[in-house]
């Protein structure tokens, strides 16, 4: 509350009344001034209706999470008040809607009673009554506008000049049909949202001096595709399912400016097998899912590993079983990533945890199944895919295309001129077979997901079978020896005394834990897994070795990660403990605060 | 085979076999088998440019004893890696060989949503009504009383006619042939291969080891009383059942009503239509064969969804620095500014 050098702010609605887009210009504006923004939702499965929250975090630091608590909080709706009352604090501002109807579908209107403001009062919040509706029915005779207009106050509330405001609205409505028209609109919603409110604020906002020195603000999910696109993604094959479908819109929207393709499959199964028809013919393809989707992909998964075909699956996790909250976060799909898929084959995990790093492995993914020509799954959470972050700019320099080992035209050559014919499964000592793709003259390209022997051809000999087995799992040897999956990073202080391991979105929770616990007099480290899968024991043991004791920080209800490492490493067992949180809600602070005390 | 061998040499089948298949005696797919290298002989085919994509059962044992590039899949997945195959790479000819499990069962999905996306591609749909490599139960082809493993009363259901399904569905050419009949299927193949867009062939197969009939000792005397040919006036009007204006030699495949009356029609000549039959057997009614439905000129599913000949996926330049990659990436990098 009393850091000036951050602010949260949350837009409260209900499905479909546009409180997305105020929260949106919002965080844009913020990005403008010079801030890190940050955008967070909070919303059920429902198109129209149901309340909905959305967060704004901007801060002078790059941000990734939205931590507890509010600065200002722009309600449309009464129920939806009622769900994030919770989160305001001393000092935090309450902006309402108080006009008499709320246009809403289902919406309630803002009636706050004598006893409900005296609560907000004793709670030391400031309540802003303002007929945001009524004030868009009266100049616009569009109640819509009102998003428009609760911008516009939160603008005044902290003290953003008006030429950025000018500027965004441009920007957002300059390319539309009727932009004139809706630029003229919009100003004046914002002055008239402007002009109603005073600046109450009881804290100062540093609106930061510099202008946006063009960093960019992107969508987790649209960051993994950009990525991928960056290094060759030329067909995508996708189906819609809540919250990897970004992912699919963007490559919709932008493969075919690369000269690419993406379709919509009628399954998650036509999905996944179409990866592997385009992969064998040698195209860079992808497809991107959830939890359910990923189910149903699994003999996929299985049939390339033993074709050794490159499959690239995003995977971004939703809470299950069944359906369960299709719009929430979990990460629950570990043990189906790492297990999935009948008999022995390996495979490759990678998870991101920053947006630098959603771009960069939504392009290092291709490299590693490629290199490795087997499943490769880029494994993320809701919570990951479905933010809006700010970057100062694309790692570009650290993207290499690296297609594996391929053979060139000289080696075809060479091959044409004595008469070899072409081995696609020839046994080699890093078990990875060199690919070439069908329509190579005077060759021919199998691919099998029976046994077989070096040529592609069914086999069922008993030495071929242990030959072509002992080479698929040498990769994991390989990769090793490679170092070219993405490696653990430790964040805090070396000497610390315990030690966290999680993985993805955990990140900035548990920094901020270990900041708290810093005050506290405990000190704490953090080791994150960026490959989840084959895991790093080695790291881990060292890890644990270094501190009295570690948590694993997951969001599953039976410790997953935790069982995967003590699976895969020697670890005292005494040393570890789980932290879990499973609601469909991001991992909070005061949960893994909480875990450590306990 | 290169163009200088072309010329030395006379190309036979034995060109285009790959490795031996163990089909049993007398089974229809050894003669689907030929049809299709019988058309890469006529056409001297390049095998290297020409892909397999075949599923599970023994149907699939069509990509193996080919040479030529073969993708052997999932059961029932051949047609997405046939079609996304065809979609990255046009320049390569693609035909997919599957069972009727593969396309009618466990498949059946992508089956239907082929024939309405008209991919470039042909596909032979090898219809022996049971799962010969799982020891013979009943496909969802196998037609109603028929008595496998798992249908020890017969069967109970009716089957599904994927000829009709391609039909209606938007399929543009398909044909019904008989795996014995290499005239016929050898015409039909030619067809099927010219034909811009999804051509769908279901091959009835006879399958002699698992497929019994009470009334016969050969399976493929079965057949021989199962099947009629649509444009075979003679023996339509043999058994004077079929009106004049689908039998009538210059049967019009060009018309769809047309077709699917003829497949009607030729399901309602059963025991109780026509005497002389046996019992069982026409309980369940006649199967058409030829060339039922054919329509040119449909936009195919790599022309909808713009892919080019010229510049097919696979030899696109995938470099960060290549100009074109560049200006693109920059151009949506700016979107997030």
């Amino acid at each position: 509350m009393n850091d000036r050098n951050r602010i949260a702010i949350a837009v409260v609605g209900r499905a479909g009344d546009g409180s997305y887009s105020t929260a949106n210009i919002l965080a844009l504006i913020l990005r403008d001034v010079g801030c890190y923004s940050y955008g967070e939702r909070s919303i059920y499965s429902n198109i129209q209706g149901r309340p909905t929250a959305f967060y704004v975090v901007a801060d002078t630091r790059p941000v990734y999470w939205k931590d507890d608590g509010l600065d200002i909080l722009i309600a449309f709706d009464g129920e939806s008040l009622r769900e994030r009352y919770h989160e305001l604090q001393v000092g935090s501002v309450c902006v309402v809607d108080s006009s008499a109807r709320n246009p809403a579908a289902r919406g309630v209107p803002i009636n706050l009673t004598d006893s409900e403001l005296e609560m907000f009062a004793n709670k030391g919040v400031e309540v802003y009554k303002i007929p945001m509706a009524d004030l868009a029915r009266e100049n616009f005779s569009n109640p819509i506008i009102r998003n428009t207009i609760g911008a516009g106050v939160v603008t005044r509330l902290l003290n953003i000049p008006h030429v950025y405001i000018e500027r965004l609205v441009q920007k957002k409505f300059g390319d539309k049909k009727g932009g004139n028209d809706l630029i003229a609109q919009n100003l004046k919603a914002f002055d008239l949202g402007v002009a109603v409110a005073t600046n109450p604020c009881s804290f100062v906002w540093q609106v930061s001096k510099q202008v946006n020195p063009g960093r960019l603000f992107a969508l987790g999910n649209d960051l993994i595709a950009l990525g991928a696109l960056y290094n060759g993604c030329r067909y995508f094959v996708g189906y819609p399912i809540t919250p990897a479908t970004e992912i699919f819109e963007y490559m919709m929207a932008n493969i075919g400016k690369f000269g690419g393709v993406a379709v919509q499959a009628t399954s998650e199964l036509e999905a996944a097998n179409k990866v592997i028809g385009a992969s064998y013919a040698g195209a860079r393809a992808m497809t991107a899912t959830s939890g359910p989707g990923f189910s149903l992909m699994q003999e996929v998964l299985s049939g390339a590993g033993i074709a050794e075909t490159p499959l690239v699956i995003a995977l971004v996790q939703r809470p299950g079983p069944g359906t369960g909250m299709p719009t929430r976060t979990a990460q629950e799909d570990l043990m189906q990533a790492v297990f999935g898929g009948h008999g022995e084959f390996p495979r490759v995990i990678i998870s991101p945890a920053t947006p630098e790093e959603c771009f960069l492995f939504g392009a290092h993914i291709f490299n590693l199944a490629e290199r490795y020509q087997c499943p490769s799954i880029l494994l993320t959470e809701q919570s990951i895919g479905q933010a809006h972050y700010t970057l100062n700019r694309l790692p570009l320099e650290k993207v290499v295309l690296d297609r594996g080992k391929v053979l060139t035209g000289e080696e075809i050559e060479k091959m044409r001129a004595e008469k070899i014919p072409y081995a696609r499964y020839v046994i080699t000592d890093d078990g990875i077979s060199p690919r070439m793709f069908p329509g190579t003259p005077g060759f021919l390209v199998s691919a099998t997901m029976l046994e077989h022997d070096e040529r592609g051809h069914p086999t069922e000999d008993s030495s071929m079978r242990i030959a072509q087995v002992g080479k698929r799992l040498r990769k994991y040897a390989t990769m090793e020896r490679d170092g070219f999956l993405p490696c653990p990073v430790v964040e805090g202080k070396e000497d610390a005394r315990i030690g966290f391991i999680g993985y993805g979105s955990t990140l900035s929770p548990v920094l901020c834990a270990i900041k708290d616990l810093g005050e506290q007099g405990v000190s704490a480290k953090y080791l994150r897994l960026r490959t989840l899968w084959p895991i790093d024991s080695t790291c881990i043991e060292r890890f644990v070795e270094s501190v009295e004791h570690v948590y694993i920080v997951e969001q599953n209800a039976t410790g997953q990660l935790m069982r995967l490492i003590r699976m895969m490493s020697d670890i005292p067992v005494k040393k570890l403990s789980s932290i879990l949180q499973f609601d469909g809600r991001r991992l909070s602070k005061r949960t893994v605060i909480d875990g450590v005390k306990r | 085979m290169t163009t200088s061998e072309k010329n030395t040499k006379q190309v036979s089948t034995k060109d285009f076999e790959n490795i031996d298949v163990y089909w049993c005696a007398g089974c229809g797919h050894s003669g689907a088998l030929m049809a299709i290298l019988r058309w890469c002989v006529r056409k001297e085919v390049d095998p290297s440019q020409l892909v397999n994509s075949n599923g599970i059962g023994c149907s699939s044992k069509v990509g193996d004893a080919h040479r030529c590039n073969n993708h052997h899949w999932l059961h029932g997945r051949s047609l997405p890696i046939a079609t996304a195959i065809k979609a990255v790479n046009p320049k390569l000819v693609v035909l997919d060989a599957g069972g009727d499990g593969d396309g009618a069962a466990i498949g059946a999905e992508h089956t239907l949503h082929t024939f309405r996306r008209n991919p470039d591609i042909t596909y032979f749909f090898l219809n022996n009504q049971v799962y010969g490599l799982t020891k013979g139960q009943i496909a969802p082809t196998g037609h109603k009383h028929l008595v496998t493993p798992t249908t020890p009363c017969g069967s109970r259901e009716e089957p599904v006619d994927m000829c009709r399904l391609a039909i209606t569905e938007g399929a543009t050419f398909v044909a019904r042939a008989y795996s014995y009949d290499q005239n016929q299927l050898s015409l039909i193949v030619d067809r099927a291969f010219e034909h811009k867009g999804f051509s769908f062939v279901e091959i009835l197969s006879p399958c002699p080891t698992y497929h019994r009939e009470p009334d016969y000792d050969a399976i493929k005397d079965w057949y021989k009383d199962v099947i009629i040919d649509v444009g075979e006036a003679e023996r339509a009007m043999q058994d004077a059942l079929i009106p004049a204006e689908i039998v009538a030699p210059n049967y019009n495949p060009s018309n769809k009503e047309q077709a699917l009356r003829a497949i009607e029609i030729a399901k309602n000549i059963t025991w109780q239509t026509i005497s002389g039959m046996a019992r069982t057997t026409a309980m369940n009614g006649k199967l058409v064969a030829g060339i039922l439905y054919c329509e040119e000129n449909k936009p195919t599913f790599e022309e909808n969804i713009g892919v080019s000949l010229e510049h097919p996926i696979v030899e696109l330049d995938l470099s960060h620095n290549s100009a074109d990659n560049q200006a693109v990436f920059e151009q949506l990098t700016r979107e997030f500014l």
